[in-house]
């Protein structure tokens, strides 16, 4: 029987007091699963990511990450419990190096010794990376950036690992290798929970889809159901 | 108006009651700082440019006053005009490169100003820097005995500065410059939608503050009867931004609560003279840790809830809350 | 010759006194968006901690040790007292300024309350000198540039390779980022104040030997310092070592070839000329909205 790795019950969550984003939303993420939050721009995706990473302190609710209870802790705290959150945006650190960009990835005190060796293989993963290593992020294209970002959250280990808009600003040619790269992560037992406008690979790789609707959970079910119901889908993406 | 008639008459009831002089002397100190800390709140609360060059421009006024007088004989009058003019074109040349940058760097820009005419004056000719002593021997703006002393006649013309800046600073803040000014403190970019022309109108903002900053420091000049390079210390700019600070940043009577505020508290602590600048100190942390609009508008609220009467918030203009700060996203 | 040696040994020595002076103003502003005006007050500070220990017989080396340490605690309780309420709020920029601008007049004040305005000077610990191409190059100043060059560079290695600095640096560069790979962005912030301040109290520890120590001394050297980081670059710690530098040897060029009195003027202009044309200084990045 697989444990819950995130239980998120009732958050209701917002930038300013009083102005909530994300209205009593209620998820849960078991080992190993891939759960996607489907969900137009503006919708509360990456505010939902956001108060479970702790940049955004909910108004009402209860986050547990692996029984843990993270509902209002900051986000250090949240990132030492074994939460990784890959943020929309990439939010790399421009002047440090690929490099350095990697090893913050580690900062947390149990994986900083093992340092080294989760460089080697997230260089491994992606040869990008590693042919830039020595140079500064800030440099770097999107499509690199992005990789960088993933890179940087696969440094240390995750209970969860929460991924933000992976296609977003990417052409589709990139889109398709930052999924390839998603669909491996996956594929080794990681749990994973994504955000993303684009409905695309949610048929292969989620294991349960959600559909976010101006800060509301509206449908939960699994790709088949969802994605099969064609009328749900034009008139939720068009 | 009623304000005005009480001063005119002030000196006579001090005076004629007997206490001298001394009182004279502090309410015209506080009339001519008030219009530097009301000037320097035109730039800094109004139209919300952290430039530190006002002390350097109350001595660029003071100095050309001095010079004139002093080495060149001029009648005191025309030399207190002419301070005002130089004081406004330094005012201008320091505001047009620090139009064009943004928050800190004008810090850093109006600072090395402060920090350059310091040292000049300090080891410049001896024409300007007396040997490091500053001017002195300044003669007093001639006017005719009007009273025991001639401190009455000093009154009224440091009266007459202060009527005339207050009243015009009054009117510049709500004039529609006054207004674009506040606008643009609170949201350029909103600001520039609405065509208003940033660089021009800040200019002649900084101009006019310059002009009435000029005036007072080469009034205040005359009247001390010397200057010297002490008045670039830390301690005396630091004075006039408490007033600021303390009497109320954004308001129209802040600066000039905090200037009659500080200066009796300086009065009051004379002999004290460590602990009136530790009060001040630690004043100025409170302040922006507990008050950060300043005493005035907090007054002005109360007296207002006591009055049982919403437009209380007319004195306190706009609050600057338009800083964004670097640190939201983390308290999130 | 002479000349030449004179300004370019003055420059050093000039350059590394304004390292020193800049590198805590540089990491203040860097990792904490923090413009510490009262980092004069920090030098005064630094300095009087030393003269009292040495005037208690405590030796040279440990009373500068403890003086450093004192400072940096000062720095500390300005954080915990002063900046750290005011994270977050609006109006930082402001009202950061005035903090620290009311902590420096509370410093000095203190400071004059409690030792009175004579001037005090610390003596030199190593007397001596060399003479080379007719320059007297005194054992104190290669000292002086030694230990100051030796704590910028250690700074620099500290930022670059441990991990607390490569946490400063990430706090420097993006926040939220910072703190979801789980730096604790105020205990960054309390490390750094407290680091500033403890550089701010060895530069103290060394301008009161070389010039004169008195409560408001630290005023002067601190715009001094403050131009020096905007030259470099705010925030980059590379930038000010090699600006400090050259600025040194700017002002040592005058002085030598043009008169003392024209240095420390001559520098705020060309100072005041480079924050016009580039405010963003030698390594800082072109100015992007901070909004």
């Amino acid at each position: 029987m697989s444990h819950a790795v995130l239980e998120v019950e009732g958050l209701t969550s917002g930038y300013l007091p009083g102005v909530d984003v994300i209205l009593d939303a209620s998820l849960t993420v078991a080992e190993g699963e891939l759960v996607v939050v489907l969900g137009p721009n503006g919708h509360g995706k990456s505010t939902l990511l956001r108060s479970l990473s702790g940049l955004v302190s909910p108004s009402a609710g209860r986050i547990r990450l692996a029984g843990e209870d993270i509902t209002h802790a900051r986000g250090d705290r949240i990132a030492a419990a074994g939460m990784v959150h890959i943020p929309q945006g990439d939010l790399i650190f421009p002047d440090m190096s690929v490099e350095e960009n990697l090893m913050m990835g580690a900062y947390v005190k149990p994986a900083w010794s093992h340092r080294a060796g989760a460089l080697a293989r997230v260089l491994d993963l992606f040869p990008t990376l590693a042919s830039r290593r020595a140079e500064l992020a800030g440099s770097l294209s999107g499509g690199e950036r992005r990789m960088l970002a993933l890179g940087r959250g696969l440094m240390r280990e995750a209970k969860l690992l929460m991924i933000d808009e992976p296609s977003l600003g990417l052409a589709p040619v990139i889109i398709e290798q930052v999924y390839g790269r998603i669909a491996e992560i996956k594929a080794s037992g990681q749990a994973i929970l994504l955000a993303d406008e684009n409905a695309d690979h949610v048929g292969e790789l989620g294991d349960r889809v959600i559909l976010l609707e101006s800060g509301v959970f509206v449908r939960e079910g699994t790709p088949a159901t969802l994605l099969s119901d064609t009328a749900l889908l034009t008139a939720y993406l068009g | 108006m009623f304000f005005l008639l009480i001063g005119l008459l002030v000196p006579w009831l001090l005076v004629g009651f007997g206490s001298g002089t001394f009182y004279l002397s502090i309410i015209i100190s506080i009339m001519l700082w008030a219009v530097i800390a009301q000037a320097w709140h035109l730039i800094l609360g109004v139209a919300g440019i952290y430039s530190f060059a006002q002390i350097a421009i109350v001595a660029i006024g003071g100095w050309v006053t001095g010079v004139l007088t002093v080495s060149y004989g001029w009648n005191p009058w025309l030399s207190v005009l002419m301070a005002a003019l130089a004081a406004t074109l330094a005012a201008l040349l320091i505001g047009i490169p620090s139009l064009r940058l943004s928050g800190i760097y004008v810090v850093l820009l109006t600072l090395s100003f402060h920090e350059l005419l310091a040292n000049y004056a300090t080891t410049g000719p001896y024409l300007i820097s007396g040997g490091g002593y500053g001017i002195v021997a300044v003669p007093h703006l001639p006017i005719p005995e009007l009273g025991s002393s001639w401190q009455v006649g000093a009154y009224y013309i440091a009266l007459g500065v202060f009527a005339l800046a207050t009243w015009s600073i009054w009117w510049v803040m709500h004039s529609p410059i006054g207004y674009a000014c506040m606008a643009m403190r609170d949201s350029e970019t909103y600001a520039a939608s609405r065509g208003i022309n940033q660089f021009r109108v800040r200019l002649v903002l900084f101009a006019f503050s310059g002009f009435l900053t000029g005036l007072a420091g080469a009034v205040l000049t005359n009247y001390q009867g010397s200057i010297s390079p002490s008045i670039f210390e830390f301690t005396v700019l630091i004075n006039v931004f408490a007033m600021i600070v303390i009497g109320g940043w954004g308001s129209f009577l802040g600066p000039i609560v905090g200037a009659a505020l500080l200066i009796t508290l300086e009065e009051l602590l004379t002999q004290f003279a460590g602990y009136s600048a530790l009060t001040l100190g630690v004043l100025l942390v409170l302040m922006v840790l507990v008050a950060p609009l300043g005493i005035w508008p907090m007054v002005a609220k109360i007296g207002g809830w006591l009055a049982g009467d919403e437009d209380a918030d007319d004195e306190s203009d706009e609050d600057g809350a338009s800083d964004d700060p670097p640190h939201e996203e983390v308290l999130q | 010759m002479t000349d030449i040696v004179q300004a370019l040994w003055g420059g050093i020595l000039t350059g590394s006194i304004y390292g020193l002076m800049a590198v805590g103003l540089t990491l203040m502003w860097g990792a904490v968006r923090l413009l510490n005006l009262a980092h004069g007050a920090l030098y005064v500070v630094g300095g009087y901690a030393a003269w009292t220990f040495v005037d208690h017989g405590v030796p040279l080396v440990l009373a500068v040790a403890l003086a450093v340490v004192a400072t940096g605690a000062v720095g500390y309780v300005m954080f915990l007292v002063v900046i750290r309420p005011l994270l977050g709020r609006a109006m930082w920029d402001a009202a950061s300024i005035i903090a620290t601008v009311g902590v420096a007049t509370g410093i000095q004040a203190l400071v004059l309350l409690v030792y009175g305005p004579q001037v005090k000077k610390i003596d030199p610990f190593l007397s001596g000198v060399y003479h080379w191409e007719g320059v007297a190059i005194s054992r104190q100043g290669i000292a002086v540039t030694v230990i100051a060059l030796a704590s910028l560079l250690l700074v620099y290695w500290y930022l670059g390779s441990s991990r607390q600095g490569m946490a400063i640096r990430s706090v420097s560069q993006n926040l939220d980022a910072a703190s979801l790979m789980g730096v604790s962005v105020h205990r960054t912030y309390a490390i750094v104040v407290t680091l500033g301040a403890a550089l701010a109290g060895l530069a103290g520890v060394v301008l009161s030997s070389i010039l004169f120590l008195s409560p408001s001394s630290g005023f002067n050297p601190m715009v001094i310092a403050l131009v020096v980081t905007m030259f470099g670059g705010l925030g980059s710690v590379k930038g000010t070592i090699v600006a400090a530098y050259l600025t040194g040897i700017f002002v040592s060029v005058v002085q030598v070839y043009a008169g003392a009195q024209y240095a420390l003027p001559g520098l705020f202009l060309l100072m005041m000329i480079v924050i016009v044309i580039r405010p963003h200084g030698l390594f800082g990045r072109a100015p992007v909205q901070r909004l």
